[in-house]
């Protein structure tokens, strides 16, 4: 069967994760963040997130459940999970995924992109839709500004979508793209009471962006506390230091 | 009825207030497809990892390993019930999701 989607996999973050890799004989895996451009059939990649393990060896990873759901939760407008990449350090040559690699693809997601990377960089990649698997290609490449991600503040939301995106697309798809983020947001809406009356609290949140990352995504953490906060933070990025708060954009610059 | 900046208010109606009511139904919504949510009827003393799996096989999430956030905070199931869960952390609503195993 064929299928009608290009992967786009910018060269520098590939460059960085394949470095991450190299540097550990251990099994590494990241979630890669990107926008599903459907009408212009492109699975566009813009960051990747390292797991924070629960278990690791050269041989075995999983991550931990909790960061997943706090990623899905984080996630600005128009930005989808999209996938995984992980490392098999104990293969040379073109990887292949394993019985439990297939298992988990199967599990756990409806749809997504798959790659596997071996210690010399050569990769595996499949597509999963609709209980179909494929074998696809990627176009690892230094994107043109018309595939680079951009930021708009529409309301109290980010949304993400690449340069390219039009204004009609805009008009077309961001009630969509907002309303997904505000179907996660119903659910941490709080009542407090005054008095008498209820008042709806909306959730409090930061953006926090990794300083060092490609294109500086803003990932949005609710909290409750300071405490919890800072526990989010490293939930989601594993070992970062916060470098700088803005407390009137509430936005967190974050360091390795 | 007074209306504020976004902020809505409702009236509070004169009842005793109520800890944990006896019968609660919870929802949960898979966290990588809001749309996809499921409500479970429970009581304060089931334990909240049984409702957790039995939600999660509703939604369709067949691994054994799952994730949960309520009030955008990720939730420590073990050894507590619905009832420890709603008092610490004051939501029915909450999101789940699977680890990766990977080889």
């Amino acid at each position: 069967m064929y299928l009608d989607k290009i992967f786009l996999f910018p060269r520098k973050l590939w460059r960085d994760i394949f470095s991450e890799i190299k540097r550990s004989s251990r099994e590494k895996g990241f979630y890669l963040i990107g926008f599903n451009w459907v009408s212009k059939s492109r699975i566009i990649i813009y960051d990747a997130i390292e797991f924070n393990y629960t278990n690791a060896s050269e041989t075995y990873i999983e991550s931990n459940p909790n960061q997943k759901v706090l990623l899905y939760l984080s996630l600005p407008a128009g930005l989808n999970l999209l996938g995984i990449l992980h490392s098999h350090p104990f293969e040379k040559g073109t990887p292949r995924f394993s019985s439990i690699d297939m298992k988990n693809f199967e599990e756990s997601y409806e749809e997504g992109l798959f790659i596997v990377v071996s210690a010399d960089g050569a990769y595996n990649a499949l597509f999963k839709t609709f209980d179909t698997i494929y074998n696809v290609e990627l176009k690892i490449v230094d994107f043109e500004q018309y595939y680079e991600p951009k930021c708009y503040r529409l309301g109290r939301w980010n949304l993400i979508v690449p340069n390219g995106f039009s204004k009609r697309e805009l008009e077309f798809y961001s009630p969509f793209y907002i309303s997904e983020i505000m179907n996660k947001e119903i659910g941490m809406i709080r009542i407090e009471w005054i008095n008498d009356y209820a008042k709806i609290i909306l959730p409090k949140f930061y953006d926090v962006v990794r300083e060092e990352s490609l294109y500086k995504l803003p990932y949005r953490i609710y909290y409750k506390s300071d405490e919890s906060l800072r526990k989010n933070i490293k939930l989601l990025f594993n070992e970062y230091k916060i470098k700088d708060i803005d407390e009137s954009r509430r936005l967190i610059k974050i360091v390795r | 009825m007074s209306e504020k900046r976004g902020e809505k208010a409702v009236l509070r109606e004169k009842e005793k207030y109520v800890d944990v009511p006896d019968v609660i139904v919870l929802y949960f919504q898979r966290a990588d497809n809001p749309k996809r949510i499921v409500s479970i009827k429970t009581t304060p003393n089931d334990l909240m990892e049984r409702v957790v799996t039995i939600a999660a096989h509703k939604l369709g999430i067949k691994s054994g390993r799952i994730g949960v956030t309520g009030g955008g905070e990720p939730i420590s199931l073990i050894g507590k019930t619905v009832g420890d869960i709603l008092r610490e952390y004051n939501t029915v609503s909450f999101q789940i999701s699977s680890a990766d195993m990977l080889g």
